[in-house]
């Protein structure tokens, strides 16, 4: 008998997220995105999602949300960074009552997810002592530790049903590997019950055997193969983000905001419903582009 | 002398000359002035400032690397100082060990606490949602001495209490992060485009401590909206040294810090 191939196309592997799952999205802030499959989910309509973002969740959450996903959102931060200082479609949707965030700090969201990993009902942690969180989420509950009497926070353990995560390469068994940062993307797959993992290439199995030690994700669920597969963001280690289309995004999210929907509805029509699948999607953003974003990732590592 | 630094660069300056050769620092998302700060440390007197950057999860030297600030302190650029790296769970290992970090936020009251949450409306909804606490309420209980920073100083940000707490400084005053055994000495400095406060040992109050080149104690009182711990006499904070002018204009090749604060 063979091993199973995992490869799925990003159709079939986006089909696995249904209406009211839990789930958690890698990368962060500027990199490491699985668009591919982000942009699938808001194609097939994906409703009352409760997302678990990025400990600093970026654009790709805050899209997410503008296309009417999200119905909880578990970050501690959405933000454009410095092209824009919040999320548009975030600060809106909170803003209206529209979406329920489940406060939470960096700290304390590592903590649920490795409470799940772990298989713990919670994990304790000092952070979001004295602060309002525990307030504002009541699910987080401040209690005196029973070593040494120290008050922490208790946060109930956070499982997603999937997680998806983008790294640069993988085989077709799931053996991906991370070449730049890591970000949270191994504790949220070690969390998760499914992993469905984007990559930018695809290699042998015989590749992975002779670099096991970069194995970073092992034994996804799924794989998809995704050449750019974190367009716009940056894949930490082959290319760097197409800040051109980002602050397109910013300019059509904050115009939504401000009670001007058309932009945004143009924006989701030309990135996403738009191109028939990643390829079309590839054509539209254009070849030069692609490669100019690969060189100046070259450039900088070798060229130095 | 006779140089003239922009406020964001003479913050930077401040900081700069504030971080001892051999601390360990964190620098987080959007905080362009420490980032511009640390980088100058570490080519100027602090060879061996350690560098955690957060947002893109490694540790990084940039003496003699003739660094850049970009925009994003997450950019994939960074990966030219990059000596090591880390998952980014594992930021929050040792914190206890990293000396400072740089919060910034919405709000900033007198005793250094800080609201990055946003405005509640009074009725279990929001008037203004900002981007979310991050990791500040974190840090602001395990590192050791946290720098509070703002771009802007006006009534708005430097209020009497913040209406949501994100990082805690010395929550009500005098023994309050004793009372819930927070780990840290609580904020060094809050640091704005016009003054430097510290914080009074009694009271823990925020007192000016030095003023920006060309500011007087009458514009950061009107500027402030909380009651000001006032030292018989204030110093002006020594202008650039063109050493130092040099080399931040140098790292900041597109100006980022010369634009005027709002």
């Amino acid at each position: 008998m063979e091993r199973a191939n995992v490869t799925r196309s990003v159709e079939d592997a986006a089909a696995l997220i249904k209406d009211g799952m839990t789930v958690a999205t890698g990368g962060l802030l500027f990199a490491n995105h699985p668009m591919p499959i982000i942009r699938q989910m808001i194609r097939n309509g994906v409703r009352n999602l409760t997302l678990v973002g990025p400990a600093s969740s970026g654009l790709d959450v805050d899209l997410l949300i503008g296309a009417g996903c999200v119905t909880t959102l578990i970050s501690p931060y959405v933000s454009g960074e410095s092209l824009i200082g919040y999320g548009p479609c975030y600060r809106q949707a909170v803003e209206r009552g529209e979406m329920k965030v489940w406060e939470v700090t960096e700290g304390l969201e590592y903590m649920g997810l490795r409470a799940a990993a772990l298989g713990l009902p919670f994990l304790p942690y000092r952070g979001g002592v004295g602060s309002d969180i525990p307030k504002l989420n009541p699910e987080i509950k401040e209690f005196r530790d029973p070593i040494k009497g120290e008050l922490l926070c208790a946060v109930p353990a956070i499982k997603p049903d999937v997680a998806l995560i983008h790294v640069q390469r993988s085989d077709c068994y799931g053996n991906g590997q991370h070449l730049g940062s890591t970000y949270g993307d191994r504790l949220m797959a070690h969390a998760a019950d499914c992993v469905i993992l984007t990559c930018d290439k695809l290699v042998s199995n015989e590749v992975i055997r002779r670099t096991p030690l970069l194995t970073t994700i092992a034994y996804a669920t799924v794989v998809v193969e995704t050449a750019f597969g974190s367009h716009p963001y940056a894949s930490h280690g082959l290319y760097g983000e197409d800040t051109e289309v980002l602050r397109e995004y910013v300019e059509a999210a904050e115009s939504r905001r401000t009670g001007n929907p058309d932009k945004f509805a143009r924006f989701l029509d030309k990135y996403i419903h738009g191109p028939a699948d990643h390829f079309a999607y590839l054509d539209l953003v254009g070849a030069a582009r692609l490669v100019r974003l690969a060189a100046s990732y070259d450039d900088l590592v070798q060229g130095g | 002398m006779g140089l003239d630094a922009a406020p964001y660069e003479m913050m930077a300056i401040a900081i700069a000359r504030d971080l001892q050769n051999g601390k360990r620092v964190i620098v987080g998302a959007d905080t362009q002035i420490p980032h511009a700060a640390v980088m100058l440390a570490q080519n100027l007197h602090a060879p061996d400032l350690k560098v955690i950057y957060g947002a893109n999860c490694f540790w990084g030297n940039t003496r003699g690397r003739n660094p850049d600030l970009y925009v994003s302190s997450g950019a994939y650029q960074m990966i030219r100082s990059a000596e090591s790296r880390f998952d980014h769970p594992e930021i929050f290992h040792r914190l206890w060990a990293i000396d400072h970090f740089f919060a910034g936020g919405i709000e900033v009251d007198k005793f250094g606490n800080v609201n990055i949450l946003g405005i509640p409306d009074g009725a279990g909804g929001w008037k203004f949602r900002a981007a979310g606490p991050v990791g500040l309420p974190d840090i602001a209980v395990n590192v050791r001495e946290p720098y509070i920073f703002s771009k802007r100083h006006d009534r708005r940000v430097l209020v009497d209490r913040v209406a949501l707490n994100s990082c805690p400084g010395f929550l009500d005053g005098p023994g309050g992060r004793e009372r819930l055994g927070l780990w840290g000495k609580g904020p060094r400095w809050i640091i704005t485009p016009k003054c430097i406060f510290d914080f009074h040992p009694e009271s823990k109050r925020a007192r000016l401590h030095r003023l920006l080149p060309g500011v007087t104690v009458q514009e950061v009182i009107e500027a402030t909206g909380f009651e000001i711990e006032l030292p018989e006499r204030v110093e002006v904070l020594p202008g650039p040294a063109e050493e130092e002018l040099q080399l931040l204009r140098s790292i900041d090749k597109d100006g980022n810090l010369r634009v005027r604060p709002k």
